[in-house]
């Protein structure tokens, strides 16, 4: 039995990957009931543009802050002006746009970032760090999960306990009924894209740093992370996060064991497997015994 | 002409194939062969069996004459489709067994079987007896890898003590990594994209791990030595490089550099590159001497007959060989960190090959 410590604690570091991304993509569906497929896109722009801005001499903090703001404003822009009127025509709709969105953005960073040239993004964050054990873990990943954790528990807060996130939440589940009954639908989902939008941002520089600097990776990351939202059924944010961190873990863990170690980057799909059959035979056991 | 190449699906070695479009783009401006422009025309397999033999059948379809190709798949998937149409191809980039087992592919690489072979006897020149390996799960390539250092391992009297196989588009380096430390080996070989190889050097880094390294062709490139960090310097990490360095004072040399300046500007001077750049006038070279008409049929009479090729840019002339397995880049340079450049001290070194 390999010596299990080194990887649970990368694990949970590498958790936080998941965790801050699947929040994030729950935080949007709570709000607007889109599953939005262009997060990931939305924070390979924030990281390029970070990337560009500090190599050109315009220090860390700039660089950061307008990728941020970057990823805020494509988000808004297709939140604003694209979103909605796919939402008109279905959620199906409005999902596969978001694809579409992912796409687009994608190839806008492969035309002007997509040279071959690798480059890696520089937080300096990165540079403190401290060993548990064996492993060295940096503030960055710490920052990761202290985030995602942030989130999880101010957008709970948020969501449950103010007219707005209420609203969000109406939007949600009933656009049309919402703005009849006189709530300006069309400013509130801007300020749910932009905070998404800037959520985004800060994911997509983050996870720059800890993984690569490359657009594609990032922007398919989303894919990955749509597992711990399923584990938390797109609801619970508390579950979104824990079931993040979870995966990391038993992602990082199962490279401790060769026989299954090539199979590791399919646990999120393994996973968000599991816990649907195990959802529906709950619920087909509910059903038999009301 | 026609090529595969592999710029999307986890991987991308997009830069040699454009260094190749470079290449014919040069020469068509000075004239083309016997007089005719050289039209490129390449499909992305995506990293993925059905693109790559999608493409090559499209290939196949537009009346290509020969390729000249730089993907991982295209050896193992669209060379058995380029047999059965004729069409013979001199290969950049990939390097997978099957280039050099295929009757109608020679590749100016070193491949994957003598890459991995170069990597062991790296890390045991360094004294590095207990062999951790890091390879990609790329059809082919991983396990013809893992079999040749292995073999050389055990003629060397040092052991391979574990393989990772990782997919390319690498999310969770540090896991690699600690597992390569707690499988108690002093060595530690790497192959990859040129991305993925940074990211668990930078996972290595972090973790301050105190193995020697050795890494494959693909991390040679002349911005990586700033990526990587001081971390490597002082012969920490040994890189193979089987094409003459950039900082080459040789002719060859500086036209690669001066088409791709011109014709490519934004390709960096890497690997994938120069060995696009070989393949490409290798093959312009060869098909210029036919006489005749320019067919599938001349061009593969003229491919077979390549010997003694001598080019600046390889450790030793080329020649298209005989089966059962023909390479002909049996040599490699094994460069060090040093600061934000590469450092070669021992030029050209020849790979011992266990299975020769």
């Amino acid at each position: 039995m390999p010596d299990l410590w080194p990887f649970i604690v990368s694990g949970l570091a590498f958790g936080g990957v998941y965790a801050l991304s699947g929040v994030g993509l729950v935080v949007l569906y709570r709000t607007t009931a889109v599953v939005n497929f262009a997060y990931g896109a939305f924070g390979a722009v924030a990281a390029l543009l970070a990337w560009q801005i500090m190599e050109s001499g315009g220090g860390e903090v700039t660089g950061v802050l307008v990728g941020v703001a970057a990823a805020a404003a494509i988000s808004v822009t297709y939140g604003a002006v694209i979103s909605p009127r796919l939402a008109l025509r279905g959620q199906e709709i409005a999902v596969a746009g978001s694809l579409g969105a992912a796409l687009t953005v994608l190839g806008m960073c492969t035309l002007i970032w997509g040279d071959g040239t690798v480059r890696t993004l520089n937080l300096s964050t990165s540079n403190v760090s401290f060993s548990v054990g064996t492993t060295v873990v940096n503030l960055t990943q710490v920052l990761a999960v202290a985030i995602a954790l942030g989130v999880a528990v101010v957008a709970t807060i948020f969501l449950r306990r103010t007219l707005t996130g209420t609203t969000m939440r109406a939007i949600a589940d009933d656009r049309e009924l919402t703005a009849v009954l006189g709530v300006r639908v069309r400013r509130i989902e801007v300020l749910t894209w932009t905070i998404v939008g800037v959520l985004s941002g800060a994911t997509g520089i983050l996870f720059a740093n800890l993984l690569s600097l490359q657009a594609d990776l990032l922007t398919f990351l989303v894919i990955s992370s749509l597992a711990a939202a399923v584990v938390g059924r797109f609801r619970s944010l508390w579950i979104v996060f824990g079931g993040g961190i979870i995966i990391g873990l038993l992602q990082s863990v199962a490279v401790a064991f060769p026989a299954i170690s090539p199979y590791s980057d399919a646990t999120p799909f393994v996973v968000a497997a599991v816990v649907l059959l195990v959802l529906d035979l709950a619920r087909g056991t509910r059903v038999r015994s009301a | 002409m026609g090529g595969e190449t592999t710029s999307s699906g986890g991987a991308s070695v997009a830069e040699g194939v454009a260094t190749a479009r470079a290449y014919f783009a040069c020469l068509n401006a000075d004239g083309g062969i016997q007089g005719r422009p050289i039209k490129y025309i390449t499909k992305d397999d995506g990293l993925s069996a059905s693109l790559a033999a999608s493409g090559a059948e499209t290939l196949v379809g537009d009346r290509v004459v020969g390729i000249v190709g730089g993907s991982y798949l295209e050896c193992p998937v669209a060379g058995p489709i380029y047999a059965k149409a004729g069409l013979y191809e001199i290969e950049g980039v990939g390097g997978s067994s099957s280039c050099f087992t295929s009757k109608n592919i020679a590749s100016v690489s070193e491949g994957a079987p003598l890459a991995g072979s170069a990597i062991a006897q790296a890390l045991i020149k360094e004294n590095a007896k207990r062999i951790y390996l890091i390879l990609p799960n790329i059809p082919g390539l991983g396990t013809a890898l893992q079999a040749s250092s292995e073999a050389t391992a055990k003629a060397m009297g040092a052991s391979i003590v574990g393989t990772e196989f990782y997919t390319p588009g690498i999310t969770d380096a540090t896991s690699l990594v600690l597992a390569a430390q707690a499988s108690g080996a002093n060595g530690v070989g790497v192959v990859g994209i040129k991305s993925d190889e940074l990211t668990i050097f930078a996972a290595a880094t972090a973790q301050h791990l105190t193995e020697k390294f050795a890494s494959g062709n693909q991390l040679y490139s002349p911005e990586v030595p700033a990526e990587l960090g001081s971390y490597w310097d002082n012969g920490k990490l040994v890189v193979q490089h089987q094409y003459a360095p950039e900082s080459a004072h040789t002719a060859g040399v500086a036209l690669w550099k001066a088409v791709v300046k011109r014709y490519a500007p934004h390709t960096p001077l890497d690997e994938d590159s120069e060995g696009m750049f070989i393949a490409a006038q290798m093959f312009s070279d060869t098909i210029a001497k036919i006489k005749g008409p320019i067919t599938r049929a001349s061009v593969r009479n003229a491919l077979e007959h390549i010997k003694d090729y001598r080019t600046d840019m390889l450790c030793t002339q080329f020649s298209w060989g005989k089966l059962p397995f023909r390479v002909s880049n049996v040599d490699t340079r094994l460069v060090t960190v040093a600061g934000s450049s590469w450092k070669n001290d021992g030029g050209c070194a020849h790979i011992d090959d266990p299975a020769a």
